[in-house]
């Protein structure tokens, strides 16, 4: 609904139709993706030799 | 006549139990049934207990009693009650992983920590309550738990420390001589520190997950919770070994043999004075720097230390999140991660989904970098020593991820040794350290890899000239 179409509907003296706000993501969720957003952020700013290789078969040594 | 056992009993360390047996003062069934009734009793009290054994503990309990009627003795562990953690598989009955989803969930196989355990005559007496998942997804709260809060034996009102809750709490209280956790960052050493217990991280890849429930399949690590460092030397003798079933196998076996290590004099012990400084309660902060100072006046050759400035914890965080996503994304896909009792845990989970390739790689390969310092830094030292926790335990209805207070040094110190050592997979063994507040502290060390015996022999000289791990909190109300 657009703004102009609720304003005429006021003015009109009618009830406004329900409004389904689309789904937010909740304080906890839009919290933890902005904790992957930084972390990934500062993964990006940390610079390594271009030889490193990932430690993907992990041992301890 | 049935034989009764004093409330000290409860609190022995493991030779002097198993010295008893072997002097037939009591029989394994009775020394088990009696373990089994003060689990089932307080574990609940503490929120504990996930689940007792006590059925199939009393049927191995007579098997046992028929080898001590022989002189065969297995292990030093044999016939001497246990518990573990309901992250570890135990044939037959439930393993919950502390999560409502899971609720049920009934393996075939023992984990090969227990089947080992069981091979040595040790007997499970009880799957202990943990944090839901082991925490990963990030939780606000202690009661995140199918289970509830793990609570305190020292004080309930405050929390045990997680996510192996029970088996801090349980130790602590007496209601198992031992315990059998797992840390993926922190697991181990909090809860026994929170609960002034002695707990052993192992070296990555010493001892098989084989049956565990996975977290971060490069980071996990399951050890022993106990009174003393020498119980969890003999444990972990025991649990360690290769096992073609773990990808992350060692394959190394380990001996508890504290008494070949080098002289304390040839030793080079590493620590901050900032660890100190960081430590916001005075209480607190003075018993850190007189349990140091004991450690000073061991005969070692004292060395201030620093680690290097890489980011520990968002390469810990980014590996945990990103393994930690692709295991549990079945649950993000069909919904049921909301069913987790901390909604912060279930966002942190999903939220971890949307991490990308490049962050998880770039944190493997700086991650190599955190390895190759630190076998740098403990090329200068032997082992290292840093609080486990900057204080005592938190208030259970205190929120885990509130700010951390402001640092007092502008140091770095070894403040981010946990992150570090878990990184790079190094042991740690966290002491009983002092207490403030009426509730214990602990201090951590941490050494090179599979060097277990050297942090075991200074933990071993550290209780013979301390007694606060002999120490035993209040009766429940």
């Amino acid at each position: 609904m657009r703004r102009r179409d609720l304003a005429s509907l006021l003015l009109a003296g009618l009830p406004a139709p329900a409004q389904t706000p689309p789904p937010a993501p909740s304080d906890d969720l839009a919290a933890a993706r902005q904790r992957v957003q930084t972390a990934s952020a500062e993964l990006a700013r940390f610079a390594v030799p271009i030889a490193l290789e990932p430690a993907t078969s992990f041992k301890a040594y | 006549m049935r034989t009764t056992f004093p409330e000290e009993f409860f609190f022995l360390p493991l030779g002097q139990i198993q010295a008893k047996l072997r002097a037939k003062e009591f029989k394994v069934k009775e020394l088990t049934e009696a373990w089994t009734q003060r689990l089932e009793q307080r574990g609940p009290q503490y929120n504990a207990l996930a689940h007792s054994l006590r059925k199939p503990a009393l049927k191995a309990a007579k098997s046992h009693d028929k080898d001590f009627a022989r002189d065969r003795f297995r292990s030093p562990l044999h016939g001497i009650p246990y518990g573990a953690k309901d992250l570890l598989s135990y044939a037959g009955h439930p393993t919950e992983w502390g999560a409502p989803q899971y609720k049920g969930q009934v393996f075939k196989e023992h984990a090969r920590v227990i089947a080992k355990l069981e091979g040595a005559g040790a007997n499970c007496i009880g799957k202990l309550a943990m944090v839901e998942l082991a925490g990963g997804g990030g939780y606000r709260f202690p009661n995140a738990s199918s289970t509830g809060p793990g609570l305190n034996p020292w004080d309930p009102t405050r929390w045990a420390g997680g996510s192996s809750s029970g088996s801090g709490a349980a130790v602590a209280a007496g209601l198992v001589p031992f315990a059998i956790g797992s840390e993926t960052w922190g697991s181990i050493l909090t809860p026994a520190a929170y609960c002034g217990v002695t707990g052993l991280r192992p070296t990555y890849g010493l001892v098989s997950r084989s049956g565990a429930m996975a977290l971060s399949w490069t980071m996990d690590k399951i050890g022993p919770l106990g009174r003393t460092a020498e119980d969890c030397g003999l444990v972990l003798q025991v649990i360690a070994g290769g096992d073609s079933d773990d990808p992350g196998s060692a394959g190394k076996s380990f001996y508890y043999t504290p008494e070949y290590v080098r002289p304390f004099s040839a030793l080079r012990l590493g620590w901050s004075p900032a660890d100190l400084e960081a430590v916001a309660d005075p209480a607190a902060r003075q018993a850190f720097a007189d349990a140091t100072k004991l450690f000073l006046q061991m005969g070692f050759q004292v060395k201030e230390v620093e680690l290097p400035d890489l980011p520990y914890r968002t390469v810990a965080s980014t590996i945990i999140g990103c393994e930690m996503a692709s295991i549990f994304e079945p649950l993000v896909a069909d919904g049921a991660i909301q069913q987790l009792v901390d909604k912060n845990q279930a966002a942190g989970i999903i939220a971890a989904t949307s991490y990308k390739a490049t962050d998880y790689l770039k944190a493997l390969r700086i991650r190599r970098q955190i390895q190759d310092a630190m076998a740098k830094l403990l090329s200068t030292v032997d082992v290292l020593i840093s609080p486990s926790r900057p204080g005592v335990a938190s208030r259970i209805d205190e929120p885990l991820d509130r700010a951390t207070p402001p640092n007092g040094s502008a140091k770095r110190g070894l403040k981010d040794l946990g992150a570090a050592g878990n990184l790079a997979g190094l042991p740690a063994l966290s002491l009983p350290g002092g207490f403030a507040q009426n509730l214990p502290l602990g201090i951590s060390l941490v050494g090179r890899s599979f060097e277990e015996n050297l942090l075991l022999a200074i933990g071993k000289q550290f209780q013979a000239q301390t007694n606060w791990h002999q120490r035993r909190p209040p009766l429940p109300a």
